[in-house]
């Protein structure tokens, strides 16, 4: 690919688009464009909302992602794991603004991509691009390969009308794709093949990051690593920044450089991929990571295995969401919730073990209150049931 | 273009002969297996070894398509012991479950048929069934009693309109005639509550959507169950599921193998999974087994390319690698598999003096251990030779049906006058 001319274009963009909004008045360039920072989240929260059947009145909210934060270095991947169902593939689709935030922050090169208006919004887009998990229901069946990936291409003016041909056989190459497979349609091509036409979809508008959604989960072993290597290949030759979402963890050890443990849509530990391997803090970060299976027959570990499954998001337990679940449950975990924070230097975990003994103090002293309230609001339940039994007595009497 | 035309086009004249050379194959083949008045003497066999319970010996496996005959199971043979675990792995469309299909009879027909070979089924008392000749209605009595099967996506594989109770019954209703309701009834609670769920009561009334992933699966595992079966194959069971689920279900079965005694045949590929439940391991490509040993033998001394190549594009925790090893190239079409090994073209390891030859054969590197690769070619015996039954040796047999048939239906019509052939479909 022509690099100076994606240096050229990606020099534009930065230059027009994205500083535009910091001179409008945007929370004081902390993070400018030049931070080493691409993407930065704040205290992200996604609610879907339950829906009585009748008046569509609002009952209650499902907290699909209840509060992340996180940073991506540029040219960096970090990987986000969690068992399915806790909101890892929400996180991803809301940093695209495919669907609206409930509340927080997502700052992309320093701006924050949910403050801005439609038309500027579309000069971000191209920025910001998404690999779908199943390549065989992401491509329209009914459109030409070279169409499926020139399409946005065209849209947003990528390149001069004159070299939108080669264009997209470069990116086709690129991405291991042969020239002559242009005229093809999706149906003609096996999974492989076909994620990494996503892959050129993505790649096409050059993108500083992509969220990858579960990649290479519905492919092969030996395709798994075909595209893997591909993806990898392609970071550095275009130094992208990657989000990849993933439950198999050795994937995601393989290919990031930070990661992320996102249960029932909090994030509960976080760091760098060595540091998380070698020493998990979380119970539940550990449970994960010895369910992974070795494959050596002769390899005997300690699995902790987790009993029942995710509670539901509609209605998690109160104090820390995992204490259903975990082996280290004390009495605080039921009623505080835990602060996610740094524990050491770049490592952040969410976890009561991890206290210091002047916080314990003070949650001690919230919980005595919280225990004190329930038996408050047992004895008030009581004694309503009392004068109900009472008013019921006397009702038949009086009949 | 062109040369797209050329290796994949067929004029309609071709397309007529093949679909008209099929019919006849595919209803001859049916009628066999349909004749339940089959002399038993034609599918009563001995095993070879008393201690396996399932016994495969070159299963041939072929699918009559309208673009010709795809040979999805090409002369797989292996064993499966009594009390074990056997693990078979393979890339998608290596024919993996097409063989733990044609162990249970399930294949699409009349497309798919199993055309030769014998897959033998211990009976525990001297005797053994031979799956490939046995009648469908001797085999409803095999299904789901002797050998079941977990499916892998508990999401499709429940009926979504009965409740859970009443699917498991069911298993025991059609195979336990004598047993009354609520003998029935305390079964399945046994066997809910066996396979982990804390509130039987609970789901025996709920409905498939009510429960997770995981539970559908346990649901799933007790329906297998549920009559004592002497083998379990579980096509995938985990592949469905998340990492802490999937761990959680590789317990459930390990522990219960050892609690009702029966195999399992574990179909994945996941070589993590193999790793930690099989004791043997059968790896296959393109229809094929390239190499079957014990699990340490696989594991610790891989032998075949193939199996190696496997083994190094999967990322291992706490194994830093720059780049994964992938295998280069794609599986070969299935319709026209070429006659040298089929790994030829993607294989590294590949002595082009050596592999020009035919298929390599089967050779044995040690007791356990069997590599079908031709660099293995001087380095044992060589035990089991494939080879490819043709339509025309099909055409031959049903030639030689036809007669015995004719004479048989003959010499009946002289005795008595009675009996006309009604059982003749093959008259045109």
């Amino acid at each position: 690919m022509a690099d100076n001319e994606k240096n050229n274009i990606q020099e534009n963009d930065v230059n027009t688009a994205p500083l535009e909004n910091v001179t409008e008045g945007q929370p004081a360039g902390v993070n400018g464009a030049g931070s080493e920072y691409l993407l930065e989240v704040r205290n992200m929260k996604k609610y879907f909302p339950i829906k009585s059947s009748f008046f569509r009145r609002v009952i209650g909210n499902v907290k699909a992602v209840d509060g992340i934060s996180f940073k991506i270095k540029r040219g960096t991947t970090m990987g986000l794991v969690g068992e399915s169902g806790c909101g890892k593939s929400t996180a991803g689709r809301t940093i695209l603004r495919l669907q609206d935030i409930t509340d927080g922050e997502v700052l992309f090169n320093g701006v924050d991509i949910f403050k801005l208006h439609k038309s500027e919004l579309r000069k971000v887009r191209p920025k910001i691009q998404i690999i779908f998990q199943d390549p065989y229901s992401s491509l329209s069946p009914r459109l030409p390969v070279g169409e499926i990936i020139g399409e946005a291409v065209r849209e947003h003016n990528i390149v001069p009308k004159e070299q939108f041909d080669d264009y997209i056989s470069m990116v086709m190459r690129a991405c291991g794709l042969q020239e002559y497979h242009k005229d093809r349609y999706p149906h003609e091509f096996s999974g492989g093949q076909r994620q990494r036409i996503c892959i050129a979809r993505a790649l096409a508008l050059n993108p500083d990051f992509i969220v990858c959604d579960e990649p290479v989960s519905a492919l092969d072993v030996s395709i798994q690593a075909q595209i893997i290597n591909l993806l990898k290949q392609l970071q550095k030759e275009f130094n992208l920044t990657y989000l990849f979402i993933s439950h198999d963890l050795s994937v995601v050890e393989h290919i990031s450089d930070t990661v992320g443990v996102m249960y029932l849509g909090n994030l509960v530990e976080y760091a760098d991929t060595e540091k998380i391997f070698a020493n998990p803090l979380h119970p539940y970060t550990k449970a994960l990571f010895s369910a992974i299976p070795v494959p050596d027959p002769d390899y005997k570990m300690e699995r902790i295995v987790l009993e029942g499954s995710i509670p539901s998001p509609a209605n998690p337990p109160a104090g820390c969401k995992f204490h259903t679940r975990c082996k280290e449950c004390h009495m605080i975990c039921k009623y505080a919730v835990p602060e996610y924070k740094e524990i050491e230097p770049g490592h952040f975990c969410a976890c009561h073990l991890y206290n210091t003994q002047e916080e314990n103090d003070k949650y001690e002293q919230e919980i005595k209150e919280a225990i004190k309230n329930e038996e408050k609001n047992l004895k008030n339940a009581k004694k309503i049931k009392k004068a109900e039994e009472a008013a019921k007595l006397d009702s038949i009497d009086n009949g | 273009m062109s040369k797209r035309k050329k290796t994949s086009y067929l004029s309609g004249s071709d397309s007529h002969r093949i679909s008209k050379e099929n019919r006849k194959i595919t209803k001859y083949l049916e009628t066999l297996r349909n004749d339940s008045k089959r002399n038993p003497s034609q599918y009563i066999t001995k095993m070879r070894d008393e201690n396996n319970i399932v016994e495969l010996d070159n299963v041939c496996t072929y699918f009559f398509t309208d673009i010709g005959v795809v040979r999805a199971v090409d002369g797989v043979s292996f064993d499966i012991p009594k009390c074990s675990t056997v693990g078979v792995v393979g890339e998608s469309g290596c024919g993996k479950s097409v063989t733990s299909l044609s162990i249970m009879q399930l294949l699409q027909r009349p497309t798919g048929q199993v055309v030769g070979g014998e897959i033998r089924l211990n009976n525990e008392d001297g005797t053994a069934y031979n799956i490939v000749n046995t009648p469908t209605s001797m085999m409803q009595e095999i299904r789901g009693n002797k050998i079941s099967m977990i499916f892998q996506e508990p999401m499709t594989s429940l009926n979504p309109v009965f409740r859970i109770g009443a699917q498991i019954n069911e298993v025991l209703e059609l195979h336990h005639k004598e047993m009354t309701k609520e003998q029935i009834h305390d079964r399945t609670m046994e066997m809910l509550e066996m396979v982990g769920i804390a509130n039987a009561e609970g789901v025996y009334n709920m409905y498939p959507h009510e429960l997770s992933g995981g539970m559908r699966q346990r649901v799933m595992i007790a329906i297998a169950l549920a009559c004592d079966p002497k083998l379990i194959i579980a096509d995938e069971p985990t592949t469905a599921l998340d990492v802490t689920i999937q761990a959680q279900i590789l317990d459930l079965l390990r522990n219960l193998k050892d609690k009702i005694n029966s195999s399992i045949m574990l179909i994945t590929h996941d070589l993590g999974v193999i790793a930690e439940m099989a004791d043997y391991v059968v790896v296959m490509y393109a229809g094929r087994v390239v190499e079957k040993g014990t699990a340490h033998d696989i594991f610790h001394n891989p032998c075949h390319p193939y199996t190696i190549g496997l083994m190094k594009s999967k990322p291992v925790v706490g194994k830093q690698v720059d780049e994964l090893y992938n295998i280069p190239g794609n599986v070969p079409n299935p319709v026209n598999m070429p006659d040298y090994c089929y790994f030829r073209d993607r294989c590294e390891a590949c002595d082009h003096g050596l592999c020009a030859g035919k298929y390599p054969s089967e050779i044995r590197i040690s007791d356990t251990h069997v590599v079908s690769c031709h660099l293995f070619a001087d380095k044992g015996e060589v035990v089991g030779r494939s080879q490819i039954i043709s339509n025309s040796k099909i055409l031959e047999d049903r030639a030689n049906y036809k007669k015995t048939r004719k004479k048989v239906v003959g010499d009946e019509t002289k005795a008595g006058g009675q009996n006309k052939a009604a059982g003749d479909p093959e008259v045109k």
